[in-house]
């Protein structure tokens, strides 16, 4: 009964990390290397302001941020060429108006200042939405609107890099400019991540010496009980 | 004896670790409590100075509180002069807050503004905060006996009857103890002002 | 050091007016406890410590945070903004955000492993089982307060979340309907939801504070339990200063290593403990396709969740906790630890699996196969409880040692 019991016990400490119990997950993302270096950020902005933007805003991106934060770092004269108009303490926001939007695609395009946080994958997510547009297999969904790596495979973004079919010679160029913008939006959604891990690293020396130093004084002042 | 001694060290090294560690924890609570980024990047403020006609006063927002900018009138700044007795600091030596560095000569030290015409100063009365009221004509004739009879015009606190001029300097026997504080402001262009 | 400063001329002042330091001599000074103890009996400590850092954490984001649920614009809303705002504008507010997200995940882990220590060694026993009680009634009340505390960023999940948590209590007869408008303050989760939760999230914690010294306060009479479970004679018993003082700091040393790695490597627990979906804000027009509570909460969830009848799978529920206050009944075993006791050993390790696989299916999605694990694992939950009072009848224990 006992032994059983184990058994039973250890089939699901085997079965479980072996994925069989839960649902099927939908298609491996492509890999992409995400990363948070200045020259990548800027490029990764510069597609999004020339190519998100016309749909997708940044609501807690301020164009000041662009300068304060030093990840980024563009001058005063970079930032106010991007802004135009618009004041520095101004949220980075489409032109698009929600309306028109709902009569061309007949959906409101989402925020994208979390967008590398609130999906599964991450940056591998944008990454893979960018670089998976294909031809619907069996023809149902438009050119453009169909997507391996979207729930459903039908988006209403139609392929804004233009992936679809590109020239061989592009290809490189397409991918770098995926990967800037899903470098870019990463960083978007958690400005203070390289921070984060810098203090980190000081933290964990600190604490792994503090440790140390009061398991040595535990044993000796441990010493003399006999236990 | 040499394991006293020993213990009686890692007690001291482990005191200083934790208090190390708890010092360090604590600044990023202290920080927070500081003004945020968000908090500080409207601590700027741009205004066109030209939109305020000749004799006229507004008032900006600057940090929360209230800014005066009033374009006085020739006759108004003729006015500045010869009511020297009746001010208690009629050339804003008191403290640093009354003064700018770009007060250089004493005709400044008057008119108390970069362009004489257009006098930028802090709206919140020395006192205890409250908005002094722009009282501009001189004599009691438009204000009654709520200011002195030889008032030369300027601004006076309704909470507890304080009175500055036409320069924001405050007046004898009034509980104001200096003038009106001068604002941090530049002329980025020709006609507008930054403050912070 | 300590003992000078107690012994102080201002001390004896303090002392002659108010106890203060007899309190603290009693409670962390001199305070009997047996010689054995090994570092699972740090886990108190280590819980008691994030509870303050949850406090302290909790009051400085209150400064910042704002319980409205009211649109500003983009699908967004002033919650949901604020939370944002914490994580980029104020300053360090990222860091406290996390440590007090993980630091409610780690609370539960430490909190489990607490309890398991006390069900192994047998703790919940005469004259401890009010103290055990005290400890399960500590553990429905975290909940509860996370409950609250995960509404209030107002993203998809806590949206889900909370409604489908309070439709439970709709399903309670008679009083169900009437009960659920009293919670939620509306129709359906919405803006006075969320600032009732945030209010009651702000207050909680400070009562959950006065049990816990409570519970701590009980311990120091009936004294502390140890791994072999026979009361230790006079010889073997050390006081807690400086002896445990200095263990549980380095247990303590051990855990922030832990938790800082969490907090500054992996904040969201590679999303367990801030869930992915709860950064898209609350959309009370659709509900995200993978819901689940987060993983603290996953095993009761489960047992919901197995039981394919609305108010009985809320009774199994119910009766899943109210089996682990009547544990120190059940048991009618005079030997406490279960290094002494093989059966009751093996049951409890079952007992435990049990509980993670709970977790593990609460997590993710109905499946069939999943369904019958869930299922399974209900029961032998369930069996344990069941086949507890009748162990001692036929489980030869080993010999007790005469002391520790």
């Amino acid at each position: 009964m006992k032994q059983t019991m184990l058994r039973l016990a250890l089939l699901f400490c085997v079965l479980t990390p072996l994925g069989v119990l839960h649902a099927e997950e939908g298609p491996t993302l492509k890999k992409v290397n995400i990363s948070l270096d200045q020259t990548t950020l800027r490029k990764g902005l510069n597609v999004f302001t020339d190519v998100c933007m016309g749909c997708h805003s940044l609501r807690y991106m301020t164009w000041r941020d662009l300068m304060t934060y030093p990840e980024i770092g563009l001058s005063r004269q970079d930032v106010d060429d991007l802004r135009g108009d618009a004041p520095l303490s101004a949220r980075m926001l489409t032109e698009l108006s929600a309306k028109d939007a709902m009569d061309s695609y007949g959906i409101v395009p989402p925020d994208l200042s979390l967008i590398a946080r609130a999906r599964k994958g991450h940056g591998a997510y944008i990454y893979s939405i960018l670089t998976g547009f294909e031809h619907d297999p069996k023809g149902r969904v438009p050119d453009g609107n169909y997507n391996v790596y979207f729930p459903g495979h039908r988006i209403a973004m139609s392929d804004p890099l233009g992936w679809l079919d590109h020239d061989s010679e592009d290809e490189a160029d397409l991918k770098a400019q995926a990967q800037d913008v899903a470098s870019f939006l990463t960083f978007v959604g958690e400005p203070h991540q390289v921070e984060r891990l810098a203090i980190g690293k000081w933290v964990m020396i600190f604490l792994v010496l503090m440790t140390f130093v009061l398991w040595l004084l535990k044993r000796a002042v441990w010493q003399d009980v006999e236990h | 004896m040499k394991d006293k001694t020993r213990r009686d060290f890692l007690y001291t090294a482990a005191s200083g670790a934790g208090a190390v560690g708890t010092l360090a924890a604590v600044e990023p609570f202290m920080r927070a409590l500081q003004p945020a980024a968000d908090t500080l990047a409207a601590s700027t403020t741009e205004f066109n100075v030209s939109t305020v006609a000749p004799g006229e006063l507004k008032t900006v927002a600057w940090r929360g509180q209230p800014v005066f900018v009033l374009h006085r009138t020739p006759e108004m700044l003729k006015d500045l002069h010869g009511h020297d007795d009746l001010l208690r600091d009629p050339m804003s030596h008191a403290v640093p807050e009354v003064q700018a560095e770009w007060m250089k000569t004493d005709e400044q030290r008057v008119t108390r503004s970069i362009k004489p015409e257009y006098l930028v100063l802090s709206a919140v009365c020395t006192h205890l905060g409250c908005i002094p009221g722009f009282e501009p004509t001189p004599g009691q004739e438009a204000w009654g006996n709520i200011v002195p009879p030889d008032w030369p015009g300027g601004f006076h606190c309704a909470c507890h009857g304080s009175n500055y001029d036409l320069s924001g300097r405050v007046f004898n026997h009034v509980p104001a103890p200096h003038n009106l504080h001068v604002v941090p402001y530049k002329y980025i262009h020709d006609t507008t002002i930054l403050i912070g | 050091m300590i003992d000078k400063m107690l012994d102080s001329k201002v001390a004896g002042w303090v002392d002659d007016r108010t106890h203060l330091i007899r309190y603290i001599r009693f409670h962390l000074i001199d305070y009997p406890t047996p010689k054995n103890l090994n570092y699972w009996y740090a886990f108190g400590s280590i819980a008691l410590l994030i509870l303050v850092l949850q406090i302290v954490t909790g009051v400085f984001l209150a400064m910042d945070y704002k319980p409205s649920a009211i649109l500003s614009g983009g699908g967004f809303s002033v919650a949901f903004d604020s939370v944002e705002r914490i994580m980029r504008d104020v300053n360090d507010g990222w860091l406290i955000r996390y440590m007090h997200a993980v630091g409610a995940s780690a609370f539960f882990f430490v909190i489990y492993l607490h309890m398991a220590r006390g069900m192994y060694y047998g703790s919940y026993k005469k004259p401890r089982e009010f103290l055990w009680m005290m400890g399960v009634f500590i553990l429905i009340f975290m909940q509860a307060i996370v409950f609250f505390g995960y509404l209030l960023p107002w993203g998809q999940m806590s949206f889900w979340g909370a409604t489908v948590i309070t439709n439970i209590i709709g399903a309670i007869p008679f009083v169900g309907d009437w009960l659920l408008q009293l919670v939620r303050g509306g129709f359906s989760v919405g803006d006075p939801t969320l600032n009732r939760f945030f209010a009651l999230h702000f207050l909680f914690p400070v009562l959950l504070g006065i049990v816990v010294l409570w519970h701590v306060m009980a311990l120091h009479v009936v004294h502390s339990n140890n791994p072999v479970g026979v009361e230790a004679s006079e010889k073997n018993i050390i006081p807690f200063h400086p002896y445990y003082t200095v263990k549980d700091l380095f247990g303590i040393g051990v855990f922030l290593i832990i938790f800082c790695w969490f907090v500054f490597y992996h904040p969201t627990g590679f999303g367990l403990m801030i869930e992915t979906d709860n950064f898209n804000p609350a959309n009370s027009m659709r509900t995200p396709a993978d819901i689940s509570p987060v993983w603290y909460l996953t095993p009761w969830y489960e047992i919901l969740r197995s039981v394919p009848n609305k108010l009985l799978g809320i009774a199994g529920m119910a009766l899943a906790y109210v089996c682990l206050f009547l544990l120190p009944w059940l048991d009618r075993s005079p030997v406490r630890s279960a290094r002494y006791r093989p059966v009751y050993r093996s049951l409890l390790l079952i007992f435990f699996v049990s509980i993670v696989v709970l977790g593990y299916c609460g997590h993710h999605p109905v499946t069939p196969m999943l369904t019958v694990v869930g299922r399974t694992a209900s029961v032998i939950y369930f069996s344990f409880f069941v086949l507890l009072p009748f162990i001692h009848k036929f489980e030869k224990t080993k010999p007790l040692p005469e002391d520790i």
